[in-house]
């Protein structure tokens, strides 16, 4: 044969997989980088001229008030980080020694409250932590106290409530890193001559670390955009910097100022994401090993290691509990169940105050009745706020669902140089304080005439969402086997079929998880709707707050409860598909 | 029939793989015959994986051609080539039944619902999987799932089929039952199959022929027989077989044998190195070697130690150590008395017998 021209490659344009992220990071630049760069410009310029200016920095530099608000915040962040991790951590080691059968239903006690609206559990806390709430008429029936305790309206009231908001985040992301862990290393340990508090703390815990300090910062930086705990469960000297920020923008209208505060808000969320990123890697966030990183050799880590000798010298005579079998069992069951109870128990209270006759939240309640539940049903406001939230839920799973499952697709067949910008700024909405965003969302949305419209609220709520659609979508396809492609490809199947028939099918439990997440976040959602949803039409999260600042009753208990049940339906709906 | 009659079903013109400064296959051309079996062989990073999938359209080659059937399929999407590829780890769809499996390739082919029933009965019914339609591949053994990538591919009757290592993950027994089976299918279907494998025994078993390669390079094609009996390389005169090495240099040819010297002395052997100059080496396959002295001028000797024995249930090997070291290994014909460690034993073998490549 002679033919020996050359053959030109077939001139078809090929787009790379990496396309396949454009749209999310389309709408995220639009509604998440510009928005928040606009709030950062509005905090250094002139409301009149339009120029530079310190004004507003100097302002909250020259204000002490100001100074006190951001002092607080960060106590309470880190005192929530703090007990959030500490009191997760045997919570987490519990769990993670459990067989994976048995551990996704005990996790199930830990997502439970995970997922249940931050309003819900407030809301059960004021019920249980008032002068007249249930511990103290536990406690003063029982002859323990004399006169009602204060719980509420102080730190206690916001630590108690913020820990137990912020534990199961902690507890989740300790999790899967201690289930990383080879359980064979302390084994080896042993046979070394290690005993139980070497083998801990020289092995285990080192090991642990990376998803110690992931959880330390999640539980921080989320902490420090809180509002709904310290604004019910606080008094004034709890109050949070993204309260002020609310104040500043819904009712002061003073835009520059609030832009300050929320650019500190960034900032030290940054600072704290950075210092976490020079030691343990972001990966680790993501579920992902911190094989990037190599520990090194600094004096940070002699100290670091000096200290753990010293811990296990410290803790090694309770080694000797450890003789008589079953005896640590025993313990090691107390405190999870203690915790478990800690996590679950507070969210239950709300189930007597919904059938309550009386119309106080008054516990126990005198009667049983079906009124409240009633009051909920008939009542239009209340009925056009769950359609709403439902709408909007639906649309922020398909949108978050299809833009955040694409980008991971994206990011798992590309190795572009682009990869680990798409990847930071896929989880960015996670990070960065909602409070931020949603202040940058009002005031882009201001401008576009999106305010008070479903479509504002499903770009607000498709955004917060995208990072756990990313996240759940990226996780079934680490382990997706693409030879499948190829094989399908060989068989005759073009890219679509591939799609529908082959690669859908076996990321369905992914992607349903990934669709019924972002509902929950959206139904959940407060923060953006507090912004945008406007004045009447309100979605169901928005109309609770609303209803908890004028009074609290029993029909707020009632919803509660609905609100519960279809989360909690939700969960099991997810855990079951994802088996 | 000879080889220039058969018509080319595959042509490879200087086809090369390049990933950035790395080279997969060095320009490579070849021809595959229509209906014949061809094996590539060679350790991992020869290049032989490579290969086929630019075959199959899984890899784009960096420069060269592939004509199929004289058409030329270089950029031809995978999907569109109608080859059949029986994967490593056979690539079966984790959710589809074995039945959904084998019909997936005719569903793209938009056969009739009938059609495609009776052809997956067909095709099971051939590889004895009829019992095991609705099951999925995750509840079959490994030699079953094998059976059933392999009825995954017959069924749609491909003219040319590769196969990446698709014995690879099963044991001695039953990789020797899945030979027999396979070329059983090949004949049945009569197609063209390029068949990948690192197992030099497997080649020999299942070839019409082999493509020796090395260093992502051919270095020998031919029957089973061709490269067994005329190695024309030292890599393929060990990775084929066991042959005793004797290392040396060229010492003049008369065309069509050579002589070498090594260490040891100077011996004859059929010149088949391609490099005339330099570093050459005489071969001599264990069963040509015979213990004792002859002074026939047809035979080579050497003398050397005893240094072990080693028992393989056939035969018995003898393994003798050359003053420079170097180790031959001999068969102890039956009929001999087994010499004792450490006594010296002189071997001869026929020239004829011995090859001299590069």
């Amino acid at each position: 044969m002679s033919i020996s021209h050359a053959n030109p490659r077939p001139a078809a344009v090929r787009l790379g997989p990496i396309w396949l992220a454009v749209p999310a990071i389309a709408l995220l630049a639009v509604f998440f980088l510009f928005p928040m760069a606009r709030l950062f410009v509005l905090g250094i310029q002139d409301g009149a001229t339009g120029g530079l200016t310190t004004e507003h920095y100097q302002r909250l530099l020259t204000t002490p008030v100001y100074w006190s608000i951001l002092g607080i915040t960060f106590r309470i962040a880190i005192l929530t980080a703090v007990f959030s991790v500490l009191l997760g951590y045997p919570l987490a080691l519990w769990l993670s020694r459990m067989h994976s059968s048995r551990q996704t239903i005990m996790a199930l006690l830990v997502l439970l409250p995970f997922w249940t609206s931050y309003l819900v559990k407030t809301f059960a806390w004021m019920i249980l932590l008032g002068n007249r709430g249930v511990l103290n008429t536990l406690f003063m029936d029982i002859g323990l106290l004399d006169r009602p305790l204060r719980m509420m309206y102080n730190e206690l009231g916001v630590i108690i409530g913020m820990v137990h908001a912020m534990m199961p985040l902690a507890v989740l992301t300790m999790l899967p890193v201690m289930n990383g862990i080879d359980k064979r290393l302390t084994l080896a340990a042993g046979t070394m001559g290690a005993g139980r508090s070497e083998r801990f703390w020289l092995v285990y815990f080192p090991l642990s670390v990376p998803g110690v300090a992931a959880a330390g910062l999640l539980t921080f930086i989320t902490s420090l955009g809180f509002f709904i705990v310290p604004a019910f469960l606080g008094g004034r000297g709890q109050t949070m910097l993204a309260q002020t920020i609310i104040t500043q923008v819904q009712e002061l209208v003073n835009w520059a100022f609030a832009a300050v505060l929320a650019s500190l808000m960034v900032v030290a969320a940054l600072v704290a994401i950075w210092i976490y990123n020079r030691f343990f890697g972001l990966s680790t966030i993501s579920g992902g090993g911190s094989d990037s990183t190599t520990p090194g050799n600094g004096p940070l880590r002699v100290a670091g290691q000096k200290i753990l000798r010293t811990m296990a010298i410290l803790s090694r005579p309770f080694d000797r509990f450890d003789t008589r079998p079953g005896a640590t069992e025993r313990g090691f069951r107390l405190y999870p169940v203690l915790m478990l109870t800690f996590l679950i128990a507070p969210i239950f209270v709300v189930f007597p105050i919904a059938f309550t006759s009386a119309s106080s939240l008054q516990f126990p309640p005198p009667g049983y009745s079906l009124r409240w539940f009633e009051q909920y049903l008939t009542s239009p406001v209340w009925l056009s706020a769950t359609l709403r939230s439902f709408g909007v839920a639906f649309a922020t799973a398909l949108f978050a669902t299809v833009l955040g499952g694409l980008a991971a697709l994206a990011l798992a067949r590309s190795r572009s140089r682009w990869n680990g910008a798409i990847f930071a700024l896929m989880l960015a909405p996670m990070v960065v304080p909602r409070i931020v965003i949603a202040v940058g969302l009002f005031y882009l949305m201001a401008q576009l005439g999106l305010v008070a419209t479903n479509t504002g609220l499903v770009i607000g709520h498709t955004l917060l969402a995208i990072p756990y659609c990313f996240i759940t979508v990226g996780a079934v396809l680490k382990s997706y086997d693409w030879r499948l492609n190829q094989a399908a490809e060989t068989l005759g199947a073009g890219r679509l079929t591939i799609l529908r028939r082959v690669t859908l099918p076996l990321l369905r439990g992914g992607v349903i998880s990934a669709a019924l997440f972002a509902f929950v976040t959206s139904f959940d959602e407060l923060t953006v709707a507090i912004f945008i949803s406007g004045g009447l039409k309100t979605t169901l999260p928005k109309q609770m707050w609303d209803d908890m600042f004028l009074q609290l009753n029993p029909t707020l208990a009632a919803v509660s409860v609905v609100v519960m049940l279809l989360v909690m339906l939700i969960l099991l709906a997810a855990q079951k598909i994802q088996k | 029939m000879t080889a220039d009659q058969q018509q080319a079903k595959l042509v490879l013109e200087g086809l090369s793989k390049q990933y950035g400064n790395f080279t997969a296959l060095e320009p490579t051309s070849l021809t595959v015959r229509n209906g014949e079996f061809l094996t590539l062989l060679g350790p991992s990073g020869s290049g032989k994986t490579t290969l086929l999938q630019m075959v199959a359209g899984l890899a784009e080659p960096s420069a060269g051609r592939l004509l199929v059937d004289g058409a030329d399929w270089t950029y031809r999407p995978v999907n569109e080539r109608g080859m059949g590829m029986v994967f490593q780890h056979y690539a079966l769809f984790p959710h589809m039944t074995v039945a959904e499996n084998v019909a997936f390739p005719l569903q793209m082919r938009k056969l009739s619902a009938a059609e495609v029933r009776s052809r997956i009965e067909e095709t099971l019914r051939k590889v004895q999987l009829e019992k095991f339609s609705h099951r999925f591949p995750k509840e079959l053994s490994g030699g079953q799932q094998q059976r059933v990538a392999l009825a995954r591919c017959f069924v749609f009757n491909p003219n040319v089929i590769l196969m990446d290592e698709p014995l690879g993950a099963l044991d001695k027994a039953l990789r020797e039952h899945m030979q027999l089976e396979i070329r059983r299918l090949h004949k049945e279907y009569a197609t063209t199959v390029i068949y990948v494998t690192h197992d030099q025994e497997e080649a020999l078993v299942m070839s019409d022929r082999i493509c020796v390669m090395n260093h992502a390079r051919v270095e020998q094609l031919g029957s089973p027989h061709q490269i067994y009996a005329n190695p024309e390389t030292l890599f393929a005169a060990t990775f084929i077989g066991h042959s005793n090495v004797l290392k040396g240099k060229r010492d003049g040819s008369d065309g069509e044998f050579a002589r070498v010297r090594t260490a040891g002395g100077t011996f004859c052997g059929r010149d088949m190195s391609r490099n005339q100059a330099g570093e050459v080496a005489l071969v001599v396959r264990p069963e040509h070697m015979r213990i004792g002295e002859t002074t026939s001028a047809e035979f080579d000797s050497v003398r050397g130690r005893l240094t072990d024995l080693v028992y393989v249930g056939v035969e018995t090997r003898l393994l003798v150590a050359l003053p420079d070291d170097s180790i031959l290994t001999l068969r102890h014909d039956a009929a001999g008395e087994i010499p004792s460690i450490g006594q010296e034993i002189v071997t001869h073998w026929p020239k004829a017998a011995a090859r001299v490549v590069a």
